[in-house]
């Protein structure tokens, strides 16, 4: 058996939030654009409406206040926060990411901490960021073998695809696909894998439903 | 003194050339890929790079023959000296090294005496530290590292990055390539392996070495596990698996000291151990490496004996020599201690990390007469060294190169035969006239190119 099938309850729990992470990043540093956007754009509550989604309560008087405020905030939505979050879960299994995956994450990381007190970050940098955080997938994707870990980080990509567009947006019916891509990683991880079905059930029972789906996967028991 | 060979000369003639802006590379690199140690420092956790010069360390083809030479003997000997210990004892009943030396020390654990080591391989992964005298150009061994040796990963790692930033160096030049590092370790894990995967365990994320565990993890063909990830059943031990499966595991690279192994056997209040560990190990189904009870070969005054082992274990003359050392609990050696303690070097035995570490000659009256009271007091913890005035080394500066003092730690690993890795951590002291060249004294380090044919 392939030294990558040895995965422990803690690196496969740790492969599975750095997916989520990296693409709860990803979403929200492109929604955070839209939203500084959308300040410009005399619409003042949208970034507060977007975080609100979030459990983030962000306060700020204009464009750069909340660019600031989504980057750097005290708060757990913000994308320094984020991404240490990816990192660190990404530090713990470095022995199983490649040098440009693991650099991927770390490099956004620096870039935003250096940033960290310094209200000049823009718009424009944040948008370089992301692109960073696009070649974390890609270059996932372009792996001429793909490795369990790999799938348990794509595992974890879709499942928050699936939360943040629930929690984000409230649709239900744009979900097939994303559902069709999870069961798809997690008939491959475990037998026991039960299909994520969102049309047949409420918002409720979505997110409950998809937030026990990890212990399908991952027996944290021995 | 600077060291100067002709191959000095060749590297910088073309280092000369190259484009000096690409330096900055290196730091990119590090930040990149986080080769970090970490420390803690007022209460914080801080994740720091090994400050690095591009100016490396080179051995001519010749020297790191006859090196590499006395290094085996040397680890040879050590090897031997630890079946030997926790065996027989025959050096002992010879009168060669005095029982106190080794029942007196902590790092000696009587628990363990008749437990062997699979295949009486007890030296797996050594570091020694070595430093060239500059009044002899000849090369002294001034410690040897037997427990958990750090730091072959920070030269690993910035090689990759010098390939790539200055490649015509490399083209250039005969530098033995020395990625084998990886293979040696997953090659010494097969020889030692009595069944299951290799691991290699970490006290976790926040220890200060913990960016050097997942890389000789993933070189070697090793897992990355903690404590947590492992568990005891009928004296095997076992990864968890994901899947609520279990893996056996035949092979342990530990990075943790022998008191933290197995909270049911050494401190009871170890959180980062395996409970019942060595019951697997005395079951002999789990190779640890390097062996339990390692310490006491390196301790600072078991040092003194170590060309004797050689003599008495091998019938050859050492290769190596040691610094010239004095133990004071030899009263001929104390006497001369005490006589020429302000012109010696005084270690603690029990001491590393460039802590414990006095010069005389920087040491004022009182402190040298409170100095003396405390060997005279307690001569078994201190051992003497001539001060060796041993090379530097040309370094970078703000952007001049300077003089500074560097030693060498080279790596040697023990499976089927013992090798002598073709590279090593250089670390070179960041103030003038610093001899103190360690990572927690402020030290930083280089690569090391050892040259071929």
């Amino acid at each position: 058996m392939a030294l990558s099938l040895y995965l422990s309850p803690r690196m496969a729990d740790a492969l599975v939030w750095l997916g989520r992470y990296q693409q709860r990043l990803e979403t929200m540093g492109k929604e955070t654009l839209l939203q500084f956007d959308a300040i410009i754009d005399r619409v003042p509550e949208a970034g507060k409406v977007l975080f609100a989604k979030l459990g983030s309560q962000l306060d700020y008087r204009c464009a750069t206040e909340f660019l600031h405020e989504a980057c750097y905030g005290q708060h757990s939505a913000s994308l320094l926060s984020l991404s240490a979050q990816a990192r660190e879960n990404a530090i713990v299994i470095r022995d199983l990411l490649s040098d440009s995956l693991f650099g991927s994450v770390n490099s956004v990381y620096h870039a935003l901490k250096a940033q960290e007190n310094n209200a000049s970050l823009d718009a424009y940098q944040l948008a370089q960021l992301l692109t960073e955080i696009e070649y974390f997938w890609g270059r996932i994707s372009t792996r001429l073998v793909k490795n369990r870990a790999a799938q348990f980080i794509l595992f974890g990509q879709s499942l928050e695809m699936i939360d943040l567009k629930l929690r984000l947006y409230g649709e239900v019916d744009t979900l097939f696909e994303d559902a069709h891509q999870l069961n798809l990683y997690g008939d491959q991880l475990s037998d026991n894998w039960q299909h994520f079905e969102p049309l047949n059930q409420n918002q409720s029972q979505n997110m409950n439903t998809l937030q026990a789906s990890m212990n399908h996967i991952i027996r944290y028991d021995r | 003194m600077l060291e100067n060979n002709a191959t000095y000369h060749q590297f910088f003639d073309l280092f000369q050339q190259q484009d000096h802006s690409r330096l900055a590379g290196f730091e990119d690199f590090m930040q990149r890929q986080g080769v970090t140690f970490n420390l803690y420092k007022d209460n914080q956790f801080i994740e720091q790079t090994f400050p690095f010069d591009a100016i490396p360390r080179i051995i001519p083809a010749d020297e790191f023959a006859r090196l590499s030479k006395g290094l085996a003997q040397r680890v040879g000997a050590l090897n031997a000296f630890l079946n030997d210990i926790y065996g027989e004892q025959k050096i002992i009943k010879a009168g060669i090294i005095p029982p106190d030396f080794v029942f007196g020390s902590k790092a000696y654990l009587p628990a363990f005496h008749g437990c062997r080591s699979p295949q009486d391989i007890r030296t797996h992964i050594s570091g020694l530290d070595l430093v060239k005298d500059s009044a002899t150009n000849d090369w002294l061994i001034l410690e040897d590292n037997l427990r958990v040796p750090s730091g072959a990963s920070y030269p690993l790692s910035i090689r990759r990055a010098y390939r790539q930033l200055f490649p015509q160096l490399f083209e250039k030049m005969p530098i033995v390539v020395s990625d084998n590092y990886g293979q040696l370790l997953g090659s010494m894990y097969e020889h030692m392996n009595p069944g299951g995967i290799s691991v290699v365990l970490s006290p976790g994320r926040f220890n200060s070495a913990f960016y050097e565990h997942g890389y000789l993890a993933r070189i070697s063909g090793a897992r990355l596990v903690t404590n947590a990830d492992l568990f005891v059943d009928n004296n095997v031990l076992y990864l968890k698996s994901f899947n609520g499966k279990r893996i056996r595991v035949g092979v342990v690279y530990r990075r943790l000291d022998d008191d933290f192994l197995d909270p049911l056997n050494f401190h009871s209040d170890s959180m980062i151990g395996v409970p019942n560990l060595m019951s697997a190990y005395h079951a002999g189904n789990v190779a640890l490496l390097n062996a339990v009870g390692n310490g006491i070969a390196d301790d600072k005054g078991i040092y003194y004996f170590v060309p004797k082992m050689i003599q008495y274990y091998l019938g050859e003359e050492p290769i190596l020599s040691n610094a010239p050392t004095y133990l004071p609990w030899f009263e001929q050696d104390r006497k001369f201690v005490l006589e020429n303690l302000h012109k010696l070097v005084i270690k603690e035995v029990a001491e590393a990390g460039g802590y414990g570490v006095l010069f005389g000659s920087k040491l004022t009256q009182q402190q040298l007469t409170d100095l003396a009271a405390h060997i005279q007091a307690e001569p078994r913890r201190f051992i003497a060294q001539e001060l060796i005035e041993f090379y530097d080394i040309p370094t970078q500066v703000d952007g001049q190169i300077v003089p500074r003092k560097s030693d060498l730690r080279m790596y040697i690993v023990h499976g089927k035969d013992i090798n002598v890795w073709a590279g090593g951590l250089t670390r070179f002291a960041r103030e003038a006239g610093n001899y103190l060249v360690n990572s927690s004294q402020g030290g930083g380090f280089k690569d090391t190119w050892v040259m071929g044919a």
